[in-house]
């Protein structure tokens, strides 16, 4: 057991997070079948990239909310990108109201923009540590504070609980949470594969996570 | 089913490519100068389980190919030609788009060459081809030669390779391929390096297994049979418009003046492992290159065949000849290349590949005079029955990469 899964919903850019992490020698399969991931996996990552009420459906028609739910209460570490990231939440209102798998408490909004803003955020930013998030073993590290990573969003998530923000990023005056974690569940807003070397120490340090179990 | 006349000679049935995204309707390179409009097209090679050819060679690029035996040969063929006087000793045509740019660099910088880059202007130029153009010399560290043809014969020969071919490009492409060997033999150089092998794409694979690119593309026995547009040259002059000098930079030097010069044609991708996306970042990294800032109508790509105009065009009528569009050919390269995975190329396809470029539309028919409803005419009289079908939303594909085709359901 020590393939990292990434879940394969016809969303993302699955074929750069495979490529990082064949350039990291690490052993990772675009997978959708559950017992795959039940029972071989050692990491998930929920990729996405689009509408939040899409890739929920997506979820469903193939049936994996319960088994990422499952997968996340054996403790093993899930990772979401960018929209795999705001469906870790309660819900969205991206069109309207849309439930999420609720593995973080909090719900997903749109970018607080000053007057004539513009959207989508696309670019890069950096990323600014949370005081209220204190968790020894963050994929974080300090390194990963000095070089930006790639953007591309207009919805961000807010964690009802202030210590699940690992970091925050700022677009046009504002913040948002662009790093989240609770327990042995991560998300990131940004790409990191689509981030060069520093988005590629971030998966690398992600699938050196151990289980919490 | 009923049969739909196909147009082009093209295969009746349509076919998809299980590896990548190409479809079977996809024409080879032709000798485009004795290209008219009721010639029947060659198209790629489909294998029986359904694999396009340019799939089947990058698997043997992948695996089948000694590179490094490919490399030597590369620096016996260099040795070969290498001057020691400060003559110029290769030829690299090209704009100073990413892939000229490596071929051009590599060879002077890692393999001490000194090359001559020259380049057969585009239609119109656009800011950002201009600017990576320059930067080609400016900062790649390069010497070039512009070579920009009579811009209203020009001008007349891309109209009526639009009306009489839907072919705009045709002469562009025409002058892209002899310039090479043209400026060999006027400079007395007898190399000519070009960059990427036609033959990536889905040409013969066999000719892929020649470093020389077939005289044919380039050199022609009477340039009064020529045709330019579908129209031939001794027509042109008829028409006491243009005289014969109008045409000096269109006439390829004859396979005998060629062959008795000693120049020799090469493509840098038969000897180099090629990829379009390290080419990006080769170009990025040493010369000047930069990306667009936005992405190309009819597709997501930013970086390639960015400089001129017209050429959302060429793809708009590739889109509309073949059913095949801009997309469709980043995508397929970039699942070859392993990039991205056929699904993420599909959902790409159906996003972006039946995009109208309108950003340089005002511009282009005023190059081609052409009004824009003369221009729809063209280009309807040019659908081929088998590929689209009218609807109460107007034109559409019967069939589609990812089976939504009208015909498909």
């Amino acid at each position: 057991m020590s393939k990292v899964v990434i879940l394969d919903i016809g969303l993302g850019n699955v074929k750069s997070i495979i490529n990082a992490f064949a350039s990291l020698n690490i052993d990772a399969k675009l997978s959708c079948n559950k017992a795959e991931l039940l029972n071989d996996a050692h990491s998930l990552i929920i990729p996405g990239v689009g509408a939040f009420g899409e890739g929920m459906s997506r979820i469903s028609q193939k049936d994996l909310a319960a088994p990422i739910t499952q997968f996340a209460a054996s403790g093993r570490p899930i990772l979401g990108i960018c929209l795999g990231m705001q469906m870790l939440f309660d819900s969205s209102n991206e069109f309207g109201h849309s439930p999420g798998l609720g593995l973080i408490p909090g719900k997903v909004e749109k970018l607080p923009l000053p007057e004539y803003g513009k959207l989508p955020n696309i670019g890069w930013g950096k990323l600014q540590s949370n005081k209220a998030y204190n968790n020894k073993n963050s994929i974080i590290s300090d390194e990963l504070m000095t070089s930006p990573f790639y953007f591309v969003h207009s919805f961000a998530a807010s964690p009802t609980l202030a210590s699940h923000t690992v970091t925050h990023s700022e677009y046009q005056g504002g913040t948002f949470s662009s790093t989240v974690n609770k327990d042995n569940i991560w998300g990131c807003q940004y790409h990191p594969e689509k981030s060069g070397a520093n988005g590629l120490k971030l998966l690398e340090n992600f699938a050196q996570q151990q289980g919490l179990k | 089913m009923t049969e739909y006349k196909a147009f082009y000679g093209l295969p009746s049935e349509v076919k998809f490519c299980k590896k990548c995204v190409i479809s079977n309707q996809r024409p080879n390179s032709t000798v485009e100068f004795n290209s008219n409009a009721d010639e029947a097209k060659k198209v790629i090679n489909f294998s029986e389980d359904g694999v396009c050819s340019a799939c089947r060679y990058h698997e043997e690029k992948e695996q089948g190919i000694d590179w490094q035996a490919r490399e030597e040969n590369l620096e016996k063929l260099l040795s070969k030609f290498r001057r020691t006087d400060g003559g110029y000793d290769v030829i690299v045509p090209g704009s100073g788009g990413k892939d000229s740019a490596f071929t051009a660099h590599v060879l002077k910088y890692k393999y001490g060459m000194n090359p001559l880059t020259v380049t057969w202007a585009p239609h119109l130029y656009t800011d950002i081809g201009f600017k990576n153009f320059q930067e080609w010399m400016h900062t790649g560290g390069l010497d070039n030669i512009l070579y920009t043809p009579n811009g209203r014969l020009h001008r007349e020969m891309t109209r009526n390779a639009f009306h009489n071919l839907l072919h705009p490009f045709q002469p562009f492409i025409i002058g892209q391929r002899i310039i090479g060997p043209m400026m060999a033999k006027r400079f007395g150089v007898k190399l000519v390096m070009y960059g990427e092998n036609q033959a990536e794409y889905g040409n013969l694979i066999e000719e892929n297994t020649n470093p020389l690119m077939k005289m044919d593309f380039f050199s022609v026995a009477d340039p009064l049979e020529m045709k330019f547009g579908g129209v031939s040259m001794a027509s042109y002059l008829e028409s006491g418009v243009y005289s014969r000098s109008d045409f000096e930079p269109y006439i390829p030097a004859s396979k005998e003046q060629l062959i008795e010069a000693g120049v020799e044609v090469h493509y840098l991708g038969y000897y180099l492992k090629w990829d379009p996306q390290e080419c990006y970042y080769y170009a990025s990294d040493h010369t000047g290159f930069e990306a667009n800032t936005v992405r190309t109508e009819g597709s997501y790509s930013k970086y390639s065949s960015i400089d001129d105009k017209i050429d959302p065009f060429h793809y708009f009528t590739t889109l509309i000849k073949f059913g095949i569009g801009r997309c469709t050919y980043d995508a397929a390269q970039e699942v070859r290349n392993g990039k991205i995975t056929r699904d993420e190329a599909v959902n790409l396809v159906k996003k972006y590949d039946t995009e109208f470029p309108s950003k340089y539309f005002a511009e282009f028919l005023d190059y081609i005079s052409t009004s824009e409803e003369e221009f729809w005419q063209v280009v309807d009289r040019h659908r081929s029955p088998h590929l689209w079908s009218k609807t109460d939303d107007g034109w559409a594909l019967r069939h589609t990469v990812d089976g939504a085709g009208t015909d498909d359901r």
